[in-house]
């Protein structure tokens, strides 16, 4: 064999026939590796030097207990043992969800209780200071009809004015808010660091003093928002636009707003037709499109590289964006990344 | 020999997907252990490894008449394996922070050399050194080692499972190679020459 006689070191390394025999693997018949070493005795440091670093790199096994891998087996034997069987588990699985959806509506039940004192919201007048130190989140209706639901440990100050031109107020800790349409009289937060100014949509705020971190997130509708300047001032440097299912973070210290998408983006119309995902052979093109639309979320691909690729799927409405993306991404080889609020898709195309 | 070998799996594979469960727990038992010490490598949680291993098994079983015939069963139940592996893993992670799928897993690998010093107490120096030098394989290298030595796969298989091209599973073997024997196997020659007599 003329290859041998050329092999490096390495070469011997990584031979598989050579290493079995290092590792005294072959059987005791096959003499091939000592012949070899009698006909090409000027090899022999080479061939000791090869064996001790096939020795040395060798990776310890590791040892898990034969008890542990038979049960395993008999585990996933079991589990795909007959059509009874999986029935059986799934009366189980149903009875299991039942409780859940019991124990679900109950905590709803008497989350709503806590929190709408006498059933009624707790209306403001126009200085008031409102703290939610209670564990359940608290609902206030302002003046206007707006709601603020606060979170625990949170605190709402409405301005004197609020109303007059503009309907400001001041928020630490969180909430979510539903502003009643008043094109004008914008409705304006001041929190942590920025401004945010809307219409009339609906949106949350998180900025707790003790946090690096103030976020705005958008359910509906469209947010501005600003970094502050002066406290009761709104010259901004700088101004974001949100639209639905982004948010934006604004990091305290380095004064910076990042635009993102919210962890768990929602379809903006969950009954209309647009909301169903069922492909089958669809061009990759129309898919995104399509989830772009129900999301509201822009996703950026290069068309002419994914104009052959095809999807069949059917997605489920409790799957979230991210996994329908993840769906996508692996039938077409390609990865995402979420930048400036938008979803990229590095694709290589199809053949 | 192998010949044999392959044609004995792929007769067992076919009988499997035609729903036989005595070849379901022939391709068990033979893949098991492997894949289950594979993933164990992968992640740190042995049982996530373990619980993934099962699903992948089960859903293996569920789709079986859809499935290929693969020209190296070993290889293809590992690269899938892996490949629901990590998927699985960054699911867990991904809405923290969307990064490359590889980023996402370790590559547990300890040397016979280390263990060999360790266990003969060589002097702490000698081991803090070889350590350090250990640390400076990639993890890529390191897997690519492991399924060349341990699972004794060819590197068309390995870069199928790795998801790279033939010529880089080479080159990551050998690279790894080089710099284990620049760096630190000639200068500790003489302690290990007792193990190899």
């Amino acid at each position: 064999m003329n290859k041998l006689e050329k092999y490096q070191i390495e070469d011997f390394v990584q031979d598989l026939y050579f290493r079995k025999w290092v590792l005294k693997k072959l059987s005791s018949k096959d003499c091939f590796w000592e012949n070899w070493l009698e006909q090409h005795p000027n090899k022999k440091m080479l061939l000791e030097e090869a064996k001790s670093l096939v020795i040395a790199s060798q990776i310890e096994e590791k040892t898990i207990p034969t008890q542990q891998i038979q049960q395993g087996i008999q585990a996933i034997l079991n589990r795909t043992e007959s059509k009874q069987q999986r029935l059986f588990e799934q009366t189980w699985f149903k009875i299991a969800a039942s409780i859940v959806l019991i124990m679900a509506f109950t905590f709803l039940y008497q989350k709503s209780f806590f929190s709408v004192p006498n059933g009624e919201y707790l209306v403001l007048s126009k200085t008031t200071e409102t703290e939610n130190n209670s564990l359940q989140p608290l609902s206030t209706k302002l003046s206007d009809g707006s709601v603020v639901t606060l979170k625990k440990g949170s605190k709402l100050q409405v301005s004197t004015d609020f109303g007059v031109q503009t309907r400001t107020v001041f928020l630490t800790g969180e909430a979510f808010f539903e502003v009643q349409k008043d094109p004008q009289r914008p409705f304006i937060v001041y929190a942590g660091g920025i401004v945010t100014k809307v219409l009339g949509t609906s949106f949350t705020i998180r900025a707790y003093k003790d946090e690096t971190k103030t976020l705005v997130a958008v359910r509906t509708g469209r947010v501005t928002v600003y970094q502050q300047a002066g406290t009761n001032d709104i010259e901004h440097l700088g101004q974001m636009l949100l639209v639905p299912n982004q948010q934006v973070v604004f990091e305290k210290t380095e004064e910076k707003l990042v635009k993102t998408l919210v962890e768990k983006p929602i379809l903006l119309f969950p009954n209309s037709e647009n909301s169903q995902f069922e492909y089958d052979e669809t061009p990759i093109s129309k898919v995104l499109t399509q989830i772009e639309e129900a999301y509201g979320v822009k996703i950026t691909f290069d068309a002419d590289l994914l104009a052959h690729c095809n999807l069949t799927a059917v997605f489920q409405n409790q799957e979230t964006l991210y996994e329908k993306i993840e769906v996508i991404c692996e039938t077409i080889q390609a990865r995402y990344e979420v930048v400036d609020g938008q979803i990229v898709i590095y694709a290589k195309g199809c053949k | 020999m192998n010949e044999d070998l392959s044609v004995m799996e792929t007769i067992t594979w076919q009988s499997f997907q035609k729903g036989d469960r005595k070849a379901f727990e022939k391709i068990l038992n033979l893949y098991y252990p492997t894949l289950l010490n594979y993933g164990q490598r992968l992640v740190r949680d042995n049982d996530f490894a373990q619980d993934c291993l099962q699903d992948f098994f089960i859903e293996l079983w569920n789709c079986r008449d859809k499935l290929d015939i693969p020209q190296s069963i070993k290889a293809y139940l590992i690269s899938s394996y892996r490949r629901a592996l990590l998927k699985e893993k960054t699911r867990n992670f991904w809405h923290q922070r969307v990064t490359d799928l590889d980023d996402h897993y370790e590559v547990e690998v300890q040397f016979n050399i280390e263990t060999y010093l360790i266990k003969n107490e060589i002097e702490h120096e000698t081991l803090v050194k070889l350590k350090y030098h250990l640390s400076t394989l990639s993890k890529r290298q390191r897997e690519a080692l492991y399924l060349r030595f341990n699972q004794e796969l060819e590197y068309e298989e390995i870069s199928q499972i790795m998801a790279i091209n033939h010529h880089s599973a080479i080159n990551l073997v050998y690279e790894a190679l080089k710099l284990l024997r620049k760096n630190w196997v000639m200068s500790l020659l003489f302690s290990i020459t007792t193990i190899i007599t």
